[in-house]
């Protein structure tokens, strides 16, 4: 199962939402990553970035992923991007929020917050 | 299977089964553990465990996938087997998944689920978090299965310490068991 991804790049909105726990976790977010890579290397000026991830089950092999998008958004903020992420998850879903806290709280630059539905 | 009157006051014969015994595919996983879930709501589980057994589910099957022996199927193509149980018991729910996985392998899991059982709950949080962590500092080895977090979330996870059994198979390979409460 993979989330629904949908990268605003012009209004600089990147949402991702649902399950992930696809087979192949590269396969799935290389291609990803690399459009978000291209899009972040070719900003002009701070404007504000917002990132919504609103996932209801994560897999542990997607964590890795999710680790990488984190840190590659982070180096972008170290260079100046305005991110800012917003982590969402069910009001009753501890893990949820908690790996949201966890993927989190070692990012430098980019500002977060975790949220509840 | 002929009933005594005992099984029909025990619960354990009486609680929420779901069982799943076949080959293992990306889609068969979404499909059995969407099947879980449903059962589970329906049944009033309630959210927090119906939410660790469904990870707990997804971890062992993807588990499954990567170690078994694929085994041929109808059509001729190999796919890894396995059969992964849910069963009720007193209340409280046990998930084993059970494949065959060649011998060298069962060592190395067997290995690793020592390890986790000899770790207090703390332990495997901080265990877990520390492989989460690093994640992000190890991109070389950048396996599709996340630098062993399945299982140790599995293990953080239940409510007791992962358990596991290992038989001789019949190929010189090894039938490999997990077990976990939730």
């Amino acid at each position: 199962m993979t989330p629904a991804i949908d990268f605003d790049f012009e209004s600089h909105r990147l949402r991702m939402a649902g399950e992930s726990f696809p087979e192949n976790v590269h396969t799935f977010y290389a291609p990803v990553f690399e459009e978000l890579d291209r899009y972040l290397r070719g900003l002009e000026g701070n404007v504000p970035i917002s990132v919504e991830l609103h996932f209801s089950y994560v897999n542990s092999a997607s964590m890795r992923s999710l680790q990488q998008l984190l840190t590659l958004l982070d180096t972008s903020a170290s260079c100046g991007a305005r991110v800012h992420v917003k982590w969402l998850a069910a009001a009753d879903d501890d893990v949820l929020q908690e790996l949201g806290e966890d993927l989190l709280h070692d990012k430098r630059w980019l500002t977060y917050e975790i949220a509840t539905n | 299977m002929i009933s005594s009157p005992s099984d029909a006051v025990d619960p354990a014969l009486h609680g929420l089964r779901f069982e799943y015994c076949g080959p293992f595919s990306e889609s068969v996983i979404a499909a059995t553990s969407e099947s879980l879930r449903s059962l589970l709501a329906r049944n009033g589980v309630d959210a927090r465990t119906a939410r660790r057994l469904f990870s707990s589910y997804v971890e062992l099957t993807y588990n499954i996938l990567h170690h078994a022996i694929p085994e041929a199927a109808t059509g001729g193509i190999s796919r890894p087997h396995g059969r992964l149980l849910v069963k009720e018991e007193q209340g409280r729910f046990r998930i084993s998944a059970t494949s065959r996985v060649t011998c060298e392998n069962a060592v190395a899991l067997a290995e690793r689920l020592e390890q986790f059982r000899n770790m207090s709950r703390e332990q495997l949080i901080f265990e877990y978090k520390l492989r989460l962590t690093n994640l992000q500092f190890d991109p070389a080895s950048a396996s599709a299965n996340g630098a062993g977090m399945g299982l140790v979330t599995v293990a953080r996870d239940a409510l007791e310490p992962i358990e596991y059994s290992v038989d001789l198979g019949a190929q010189s390979d090894c039938l490999f068991s997990i077990h976990a409460l939730h």
